[in-house]
């Protein structure tokens, strides 16, 4: 059955009843994504901890603060995407979600960016203990990135279409919910590798 | 089903401004914490307050001005502000982990790294 | 589907599929998946099974060629050109058996395919909170058992550095390393975590949303809440696996040095990785995982063990309130425990001792749960059929595996007993003497209702009756060989003098073993006859009270035509409102005058 016809016979206190649902396996998928970056961090703050000598090298500051603004931006788009779905503002959720996935792919461009400088310098995750840290926190971190961009882009279609309504629009909500993990995410690794 | 009705099914009240407000709050925040890493804390506070701080001071000050942009985004954006008591628990049970999880390994390995360097510095006086 | 609108979640099905494919292979009802669940670990139990028979071969009877399969499969695999096993051969052995067994036997078979079969019916609902994830834990959990068992088709054959993958062995790529082997076992895992995180999100979701009107949370089947303290774990414990494992595959792959230290040497030879990490860094974030997955592997056991031996003595479990609580003790205390796998790894003294308090400590609710299950006997009237007897063996081979665990946690002990025969034995005796028999008792239990059949109880009791004999003969002497200083992961033992006067031990221990093996065959005959020409089973063959055996058989694709209305616990056997009868299911009438149970 389409989607469209298995909305229609779906009354509305199942879909909200069904978000809740949702929110709560969501909630619990985060959880489980705050364990797994916790491993990673965890062995970063060892590394730090362990050496006798400090192991940082220094990164691009300015990069890095600008890919903070970009993030914090996109969640704010996020935000409005979700409140505008919630108010069944068609078109107002497309502009929003097409914003988060804009600045999405800018996070991305700019990492590359840094990326490609370090490779043209010889310097790789193998080059020493600090760099393997670095491009594992962040090459991470950029698929799940990259991961809510393949989400964004089905849920503007998605809207698009008009699978969305002021009582149906979950999806858009958990996506929400998974982006502003991932600029969490961002809000501490930033320092950790750039400031600290 | 209660506590979360404001955010369950569509309605027009639901104001946009706090999403202003944390957003200009946020970018505040960074703009401090990338300051703060140009200066030395530990410095600055042993001026005000007396008292000598190590480098520590600085990854203190970070990890709290992270803290509050972490609070900011989980309360309001991600709206813990109106979620039900057991998805505020399934978050705080995660981060009450993360946090056994990293003073485990800190503890063994600060301990490591001291023990290591002790040994190091017993062996280099020639004992 | 009828015109009117479809309110609640709780009335959501999806309808069932007319085609091969949608009914037997991209299913998405609970039931379908869980049976798809139970025979792919069924065959990987075959497989750790004869891994583990080849183990103890070699160690009985080192470097002697392995009749039949040696001389068949001889330089291939982990045999060598005469058809005996090699030492590098009886490490891969080693690992494997203990991989597959973990994350392709134990965990799906409990977890994945009891918890997906039995979690909605008993919390009376049509199906778990999300079908469709459901489906896909079990297309993710498929690909990774395959890809294991790919590893050992592979130049250098699959992981040979134990099932704990401990650095540098595991990491740094000296010449016998297992290069592709090792690296697809790592993925393996990765998407066998994965598959693990989204069912045990599925069944808390569930569990907590899904209920029937009246299944309060004390009204919960023991099963159910143990399942849901186990979600717990593998929620929050397994994504530290993933990690973990990818920074071993970046190590192996991208010449990272999270687990290798600065100047390792191997061969006398300078390693490539540019260094700078620890190999304790593992240890720990393994273990931080690895724990919890062990408490994964034995507390859906449990609640097996609590619902069967509770219907079988026709009593209520002694102590509800109580092992509820113990079952969330430990999910608390199973966080902090993870160090007491590591007193001999060097890490800091003072955190030795935290570890060895906090295991301790654990102990406690494990103890309460087994004196709860002996009360709940106490003055039952047993009826001793299958699943009893086989939930019998669970705590009495429990309570074993339990008292050596003890003796492990005072590090003084584990100093000397660490990677001996002694924690083979606690391992074994908890995993398969517990869990496995519970296995064993579940599968009886509930085969009626899972295949509308009933398994053969001769056969059953046979297969009981020589299952507990061999292997008990064949784990308990490990105790004593632990004792006396025998390692483990040891190809051949005749390399050490002192282990010399234990080689006899060691060849009555493996025909012992063997024994076990062929005993396995009466089950598997047992089992696969009986789904297909078995006994039509009735709706209730047991009298037992949870919601699953109201329904008929085979269960119909909604589960329940009407939603029911729980009205009383899960155990209500032998009270006064159940005169003239013992028993009465769970959404009986309230008023104990109206329906006398039968």
């Amino acid at each position: 059955m389409s989607d469209q016809q298995h909305h229609a016979e779906l009354a509305p206190s199942f879909h909200a009843e069904r978000r809740n649902l949702r929110a709560m396996g969501m909630w619990l998928f985060l959880g489980s994504e705050v364990m797994f970056f916790t491993a990673f961090f965890g062995a970063y703050i060892v590394a730090r901890s362990a050496s006798i000598e400090p192991i940082n090298h220094p990164l691009d500051k300015v990069l890095g603060a600008l890919n903070t603004v970009v993030l914090i931006t996109s969640s704010l788009t996020m935000a409005l995407a979700v409140a505008y779905s919630k108010r069944g503002d068609r078109k107002k959720t497309g502009l929003a979600l097409l914003g988060t996935l804009a600045l999405a792919a800018m996070f991305l461009v700019v990492k590359g960016f840094e990326y490609h400088a370090h490779f043209a310098e010889g310097v790789y995750p193998s080059s020493d203990i600090f760099h393997g840290f670095y491009f594992m926190l962040t090459g991470f971190h950029g698929l799940h990135v990259i991961g809510g961009m393949i989400s964004l882009s089905i849920l503007w279609y998605r809207n698009r279409r008009g699978d969305f309504d002021e009582h149906y629009c979950d999806p858009i909500e958990m996506t929400g919910l998974y982006w502003h993990f991932v600029d969490l995410v961002w809000i501490f690794l930033f320092p950790a590798l750039y400031l600290l | 089903m209660s506590a979360s009705s404001e955010s369950t099914q569509g309605h027009a009240a639901h104001s946009l401004k706090p999403y202003a407000y944390v957003f200009t709050a946020l970018l505040v925040l960074t703009a401090l914490t990338v300051s703060l890493s140009y200066v030395d804390v530990g410095a600055v506070l042993g001026r005000l307050v007396g008292g000598t701080w190590g480098h520590g001071a600085n990854i203190v000050a970070g990890l709290i001005v992270a803290v509050l942009k972490a609070s900011l985004v989980v309360w309001i954006f991600m709206h813990q502000d109106h979620e039900e008591g057991a998805n505020r628990f399934i978050l705080g049970f995660s981060v009450a982990l993360m946090a056994l999880a990293f003073l485990a390994l800190s503890t063994d390995f600060v301990w490591l790294g001291t023990y290591t360097h002790r040994v190091a510095g017993m062996l280099v006086a020639g004992n | 589907m009828s015109e009117a609108k479809i309110e609640r979640v709780a009335d959501f099905y999806h309808p069932e599929p007319t085609d091969f494919f949608r009914k037997y292979v991209w299913s998405y009802d609970h039931k379908v998946i869980a049976k798809q669940y139970l025979w792919t670990s069924f065959i990987f139990l075959i497989l750790g099974g004869t891994l583990a028979m080849l183990l103890r071969w070699q160690i009985a009877y080192p470097n002697a060629p392995v009749p039949v399969l040696g001389s068949l499969l001889h330089g291939m695999f982990f045999f060598g050109a005469d058809g005996s096993i090699t030492p590098g051969g009886y490490l891969e052995l080693a690992t494997m058996h203990g991989l597959i067994m973990v994350f392709f036997v134990i965990i799906p078979l409990i977890v994945s395919a009891f918890g997906n079969f039995l979690i909605p019916l008993h919390i009376g609902a049509r199906d778990v909170a999300f079908p469709l994830l459901n489906a896909v834990s079990y297309w993710l959990y498929l690909p990774a058992g395959l890809l294991i068992f790919a590893s050992f088709f592979v130049d250098k054959g699959a992981a040979a550095a134990g099932w704990t993958a401990y650095p540098p062995l595991s990491d740094a790529a000296g010449a016998s390393d297992p290069v592709l082997g090792m690296n697809m076992v790592l993925f393996a895992l990765f998407l066998a975590g994965f598959s693990s995180i989204l069912g045990g999100l599925n069944f808390l979701v569930t569990i907590v949303k899904l209920r029937a009107p009246g299944m309060t949370w004390s009204r919960l089947p023991l099963t159910t809440w143990a399942q849901f303290i186990t979600a717990v774990f593998q929620v929050l414990a397994t994504p530290m696996l993933a990690a973990v494992g990818a920074m071993l595959l970046f190590d192996r792959i991208a010449g990272t040095s999270f687990f290798i230290p600065t100047g390792l040497t191997i061969n006398s030879e300078l390693v490539a990785n540019a260094g700078g990490g620890f190999p304790l860094l593992w240890q720990h974030i393994f273990w931080f995982y690895a724990h919890p997955a062990v408490y994964i592997l034995i507390l859906p056991s449990m609640g097996f063990a609590s619902d069967i031996l509770s219907a079988f003595s026709r009593k209520p479990v002694f102590g509800y309130r109580a092992m509820v609580i113990s079952l969330a003790s430990i999910m608390g205390l199973g966080f902090v425990v993870w160090g007491h796998h590591m007193f001999l790894s060097g890490m800091n003294p003072v955190m030795g001792m935290a570890f060895m308090i906090s295991t301790v400590f654990i102990a406690l609710p494990s103890g309460v749960k087994v004196f709860n299950w002996l009360g709940t006997l106490w003055g039952g009237s047993i009826r001793l059929q299958p699943p009893m007897l086989y939930a019998l063996s669970f705590v009495s081979m429990f309570i074993v595996g339990g008292l050596s665990g003890i003796f492990m946690a005072a590090s003084p002990v584990d100093i000397y007993i660490h990677d001996t025969y002694y924690i083979i034995a606690h391992f074994h005796y908890v995993v398969f003497g517990a869990t496995l028999f519970s296995v064993f008792a579940a599968t009886t239990y509930w085969f009626p209702k899972m295949f509308g059949r009933e398994m053969n109880r001769k056969l059953s009791y046979l297969h009981w009756g020589l299952t507990f004999l061999f292997f008990n003969l064949a784990f308990f002497p490990m105790h004593f060989l632990g004792e006396a200083g025998h390692m483990r992961r040891l190809a051949t033992s005749t390399g050490y003098e002192f282990l010399n006067p234990l080689a006899p031990w060691n060849e009555f221990i493996t025909l012992s073993a063997f024994a076990l093996g062929m005993s396995q065959l009466l089950f598997m005959y047992n089992f696969i006859y009986s789904v297909f020409a078995g006994k039509p089973a009735e709706t209730n063959p047991w009298e037992a009270s949870t919601l699953e055996w109201t329904i008929p058989n085979p269960v119909p694709v909604y589960n329940f035509k009407e939603l029911p209305v729980v009205t009383r616990g899960p155990h209500e056997y032998s009270s006064p409102d159940t005169l003239p009868g013992d028993w009465l299911p769970q959404n009986a009438p309230a008023n104990p005058s109206a329906s006398a149970g039968h």
